[in-house]
């Protein structure tokens, strides 16, 4: 065993790496996996190739975007990373190997990999970039291997430096600059070092700005990536950092010192001193309330309501996404009359969100939209998410969402149009197939337990979408349709969270259309509420409250009479009541 | 797009290694027209347009064979997943049946066996389009927000599009409302909105970017809808305070409308913006801006004003006139109506004349100001000589046909439709001869039309035809638009 591990270690380190990245992907972080899958729609057929390849690192997209396909079953999208990870680890070392690096430097060689694994926590930073460093690794480690043979070092560094800026992109930088560190080091003089490098800087910067007459990107663009971020109007610093440090690792540990003496102690501190930096660093990168709000995407995409509610009751969000995705949870599962006001609520905006112009809000109010019935919003909400991903790609969620809205509408001729794409890809195409039977077949799709329902739910009398009337446009919805619960819920919640009881009595009574077993706990709580404003008692009362409900509303009247601004009303049991809401945290 | 061109080559010749060869033996004669996408049968075509491919539209088949005879002489033949033709050969089989008819006879192999389907024809017309080709924007049929999008131009002699500007050039911006002066683009004028706003003028390649915001107090903003005067020394705009709102029943989706809008008139040499009280009243809400031909008149829609949005089903506009000086850039003291819209239940809107002054087109809808989103759309003509209107039901559909635009010698225009599956819009041609007929309309056609139409995801606007190819250094005025130097335009007021 001792003998295997002093002969294996460095490989077995980067199986270990391996092993953790995919953990990390797999169990921490799935959610990150399913957003990158559903901000594209990879597509098997020819124009979306050719759309691909005919800008510079072309082909970098569209190995990424293959691959981040397979996203979309976390296990392999994590074991996808991990082999790219470790690959760049390995390259890394195979580099500074050949640069004259000792052994007991191998974990330096993990620098690159980490930092990477660390930057992919901008959830922006697209695949089609590691996927680019890796392949400039792999040019540099071809120069070397060509290097000393005068003949196909010239060839190679003319057939190479075009080739790897139009598949791959301006990560030619990093190739440019090893090949003129190395022409430096290798010159037999300086001004011979410093001729040929200048002949290798021209003929590369010449390439790029020669392509880019044909471009129609800013230059910042054609030097900075087209795709390497999903924001086309920005270049991250951090991508710059990373591609100075690919350059720079293997002469780095070139540099350093080598001694036969204390080689495994050497080894062994740089394997804790980086294996802690980076952890610190990948944890650094990985912003807390922005993968929140991702990991509630995923749960809503995934209709994992019992999870959302679970993280919730570990910690509340705040956020007008992550407290809509818990009150779509509460009402799927039929219990947000009861519990609401058991988490952070925010105004009816916390049901629906108003439109905000990016690409990840309107999902989840989409979802809520297309619940409620109200199909031409949740399509609007939906056709606006995809038109504002950044790279102006289209995804694979939404255009499913938008086959099936136009399917539910009628109209069959766009749901073709999407479903015929979707069968074009890899992991819609068995659904598309399927939904291709229920194109211009009324009675399958009103005999669909989903498509059917969501038919008689929708509008038939046409209006105009008016978002500061939300609650009219939930009453109207329900008025059409008398068993559509979450109109109900959703209608009666918004005039609860607008702390408007006069509506609230005025709609409330409409739930007996419903099949309620019992009265929710927050409309028990509203009604007691308003019962107590003109009546000494609780004498007469004509619903059915619960002994509990009534005597914590005494409890709390007691509490707050003798002092409104004792937290403890804020606090525990109180905390979790409409009258809490309705009370104290109107003034926060 | 060289790169393009490459790759595209090189697919062709992977395609042609794998493509059905076999011809038509002793095929069944079936008694009806094939199902072709797009529907041509009966087209009527100019010489020299782009080869009129299309696909087989009634089920699967292994094989399509079609024959081309030209009434007056030549035959061409294509053999394969799809009706190809040759771009050469079917260039000069139309040049040869100039005014004739081409006969198409089209087989079908299934499972193994021939059928050939009854003839069908496309007519040969006597009247030339000379133009280049086509402008148009290309955006996807969204809401408030969009992707990728610009403004193409495309040969129509062959399948090429080319980018004049799109918004990849310059982050963030929208781009719309492109337009030459009587589809010369020495003269030519668009709009850009979003952080970097301006409107470009480009005369003989200098580029003017004109400040959007011109007087605020005065309600008159960026400069849209533009209608070059024939002298080339005026563009009529329009400034609008625009405004959507969303349908929430299956069949509506997006309601567009104005709460206020008013015309002006600028003049290119001096950087001025001529109004007339007349054109920016309070009551009334003037837009669409047309000259005539010997530019003496200005037309224009007017409807009036009504409460946004409550009184949004009321908003009709009429089809009015104003007298236009070009000499001294006056405007007339009255306006004519000229169709009253609105008391046939309509609005007018888009009026566009024909070059050689017989005729007025125009979409007439239901209401509003935006047809596009209408379904009930339709193409109109008005006859200068007549006075009568009409709906032109040669190319009128079940859906929206809204924008649309003439070539000079007028005898061909461009329209847009969404008769396809009624979100993506596409754009048709279609003839007019001497005596006002208008032929049954095709669309614009492309290499595999089937695959092209049904991947692409945008919508085209406001098409309009273009002399010559447009000249445009994109990088130079993606550069201008992000450095936000602006030329202020100064107001005059009618005398």
């Amino acid at each position: 065993m001792k003998i295997f591990i002093s002969k294996h270690w460095k490989l077995i380190l980067s199986v270990l790496f391996g092993v953790t990245v995919f953990l990390f992907w797999d169990v921490l972080y799935p959610c990150y996996l399913s957003y990158q899958e559903q901000f594209q729609l990879f597509i098997f057929n020819g124009s979306y190739f050719t759309e691909r390849i005919i800008v510079p690192g072309g082909l970098s997209d569209y190995i990424a975007e293959f691959l981040t396909q397979f996203y979309y079953i976390a296990w392999i999208g994590a074991c996808i990373l991990a082999i790219i990870l470790v690959l760049i680890q390995r390259m890394s070392w195979i580099i500074a190997k050949l640069e004259g690096a000792a052994d007991e430097y191998y974990m330096v060689s993990f620098i690159p990999a980490l930092l990477i694994w660390g930057y992919m926590g901008d959830e922006n930073v697209l695949l089609s970039f590691i996927v680019a460093c890796l392949v400039a690794l792999i040019a540099c480690w071809g120069y070397m291997k060509v290097k000393d043979q005068k003949k196909y070092h010239l060839v190679y560094l003319l057939l190479m430096t075009p080739s790897l800026y139009w598949l791959f992109g301006p990560v030619v930088l990093i190739f440019l600059c090893f090949a003129v560190i190395n022409i430096m080091i290798d010159a037999k003089s300086k001004l011979t070092g410093m001729g040929c490098s200048l002949c290798v800087v021209v003929y590369t910067l010449g390439w790029i700005l020669f392509v880019s007459t044909f471009m129609q990107y800013p230059m910042f663009r054609i030097f900075g990536g087209i795709n390497y971020y999903r924001f086309p109007a920005v270049i991250p610093d951090m991508q710059i950092v990373v591609m100075a440090v690919f350059l720079i690792i293997p002469f780095i540990v070139r540099l350093l010192p080598h001694q036969e003496k204390r080689v495994v102690q050497r080894a062994c501190i740089s394997i804790v001193i980086i294996a802690i930096c980076g952890f610190a660093g990948v944890r650094l990168g990985y912003d807390t309330l922005k993968y929140e709000l991702i990991d509630y995407d995923y749960l809503v995409r995934y209709e994992q309501w019992d999870k959302i509610i679970e993280k919730a009751e570990k910690d509340q969000p705040s956020t007008p996404m992550g407290v809509a995705s818990v009150n779509l949870a509460l009402a799927e599962k039929g219990v947000l009359g009861d519990r609401m006001f058991e988490f952070f609520q925010n105004g009816a905006e916390g049901l629906l969100p108003p439109f905000v112009r990016d690409f990840t809000t309107p999902l989840c109010t989409s979802e809520a939209f297309y619940r409620l019935g109200m199909i031409n919003t949740a399509q609007r909400f939906m056709f606006e998410a995809q038109e504002a991903i950044p790279n102006f790609r289209k995804s694979g969620r939404c255009t499913k969402r938008l086959a099936e809205t136009n399917l539910i509408n009628g109209q069959y001729g766009v749901a073709a149009k999407y479903l015929r794409t979707l069968q074009k890809s890899l992991f819609y195409r068995g659904w598309a197939d399927k939904m291709m039977t229920y194109l211009d077949n009324e009675k399958i799709i009103n005999a669909d337990p989903v498509y059917g329902l969501l038919r008689q739910y929708r509008y038939t009398k046409d209006f105009l979408y008016s978002d500061t009337e939300m609650d009219q446009m939930l009453g109207l919805l329900f008025a059409h349709n008398m068993k559509n619960k979450m109109a109900f819920e959703y209608l009666l919640g918004c005039e609860l969270l607008n702390r408007d009881l006069q509506k609230f009595m005025q709609f409330y009574p409409l739930g007996k259309y419903l099949d309620y077993d019992h009265i929710p706990r927050s409309y028990q709580e509203a009604l007691i509420y308003t019962w107590t404003q003109s009546h000494p008692n609780f004498n007469g009362m004509p619903w059915s409250i619960a002994p509990e409900v009534a005597n914590d509303v005494v409890d709390f009247a007691r509490a707050y009479m003798s002092n409104p601004n004792d937290p403890a009303l804020a606090q525990g049991h109180f905390g979790q009541t409409y009258w809490c809401y309705y009370l104290l945290k109107k003034n926060k | 797009m060289i790169m393009k061109k490459i790759y595209l080559a090189l697919a062709s010749v992977a395609l042609m290694l794998v493509s059905c060869s076999s011809l038509p033996d002793n095929p069944q004669k079936i008694n009806s027209l094939p199902k072709i996408y797009p529907d041509y049968a009966g087209v009527t075509i100019p010489v020299g347009i782009a080869p009129l491919n299309f696909n087989y539209a009634g089920g699967d088949i292994e094989c399509i064979d079609v024959v081309v005879k030209g009434s007056k002489k030549g035959e061409i033949h294509s053999n394969g997943d799809f009706a190809k033709f040759d771009i050469d050969d079917w260039h000069l089989l139309t040049e040869q049946n100039k005014g004739g008819k081409l006969t198409f006879t089209v087989c079908v192999e299934r499972d193994g066996k021939w059928s050939q389907y009854k003839d069908f024809t496309m007519e040969v017309s006597p009247y030339a389009l000379d133009e280049y080709g086509l402008t148009y924007r290309k955006i996807a049929p969204g809401y408030e927000v969009y992707s990728k999008m610009g403004i193409y131009q495309r040969d129509l002699s062959n399948y090429n599009e080319s980018a004049i500007l799109e918004n990849t050039a310059v982050p963030g911006a929208c781009l719309n409302c492109h337009t030459s002066n009587r589809t010369d683009p020495k003269q030519f004028t668009f709009h850009v909105r979003g952080a970097n706003g301006a409107t470009l003028v480009q005369v003989n390649g200098k580029r003017t970017w004109l400040n959007t915001k011109i007087d605020t107090l005065r309600g008159l903003g960026s400069c849209v809808y533009p209608y070059w005067h024939p002298s080339g020394k005026y563009c009529a705009y329009s400034t609008n305070n625009t405004h959507q709102s969303f349908h929430c029943v299956k069949n509506e989706r997006i309601e567009v409308f104005d709460q206020s809008s008013d015309l002006m008139v600028y003049k290119v040499q001096t950087n001025e913006v001529l109004i007339s009280p007349l054109l920016t009243t309070k009551d009334h809400f003037e837009t669409y801006p047309v000259f005539s031909p010997d530019g003496r008149t200005l037309y224009f829609c007017s409807s009036q004003a009504q409460v946004i949005p409550d009184g949004y089903k009321k908003i009709r506009y009429n089809l009015c006139k104003i007298a236009f000086n070009p000499n001294n850039g006056t405007f007339g003291n009255k306006v004519d109506t000229i169709v009253n819209a609105a008391a046939m239940g309509k609005s007018l809107i888009f009026p566009r004349p024909s070059y050689d002054g017989k005729y007025i087109m125009f979409t007439m809808a239901d209401y509003g100001c935006f047809p596009i989103w209408h379904k009930e759309a339709d193409l109109w003509m008005l006859n200068l000589e007549t006075g009568k209107i009409a709906p032109i039901k040669e190319v009128n559909s079940k859906n929206t046909e809204s924008f649309h635009n003439w070539n000079v010698n007028s005898h061909w225009f461009v329209f847009s439709s969404r008769r396809g599956d009624g979100l993506y819009t596409r754009l048709y041609l279609a003839s007019i001869d001497d005596k006002g007929k208008v032929t049954k309309p095709f669309l614009l056609p492309q290499e595999n039309p089937w695959e092209y139409y049904d991947e692409s995801v945008y919508s085209y606007n406001i098409p309009d035809f273009t002399k010559i190819p447009v000249d445009f250094d994109a990088r130079s005025a993606g550069r201008e638009i992000m450095s936000d130097k602006r030329t202020k335009i100064k107001v005059k007021d009618a005398e």
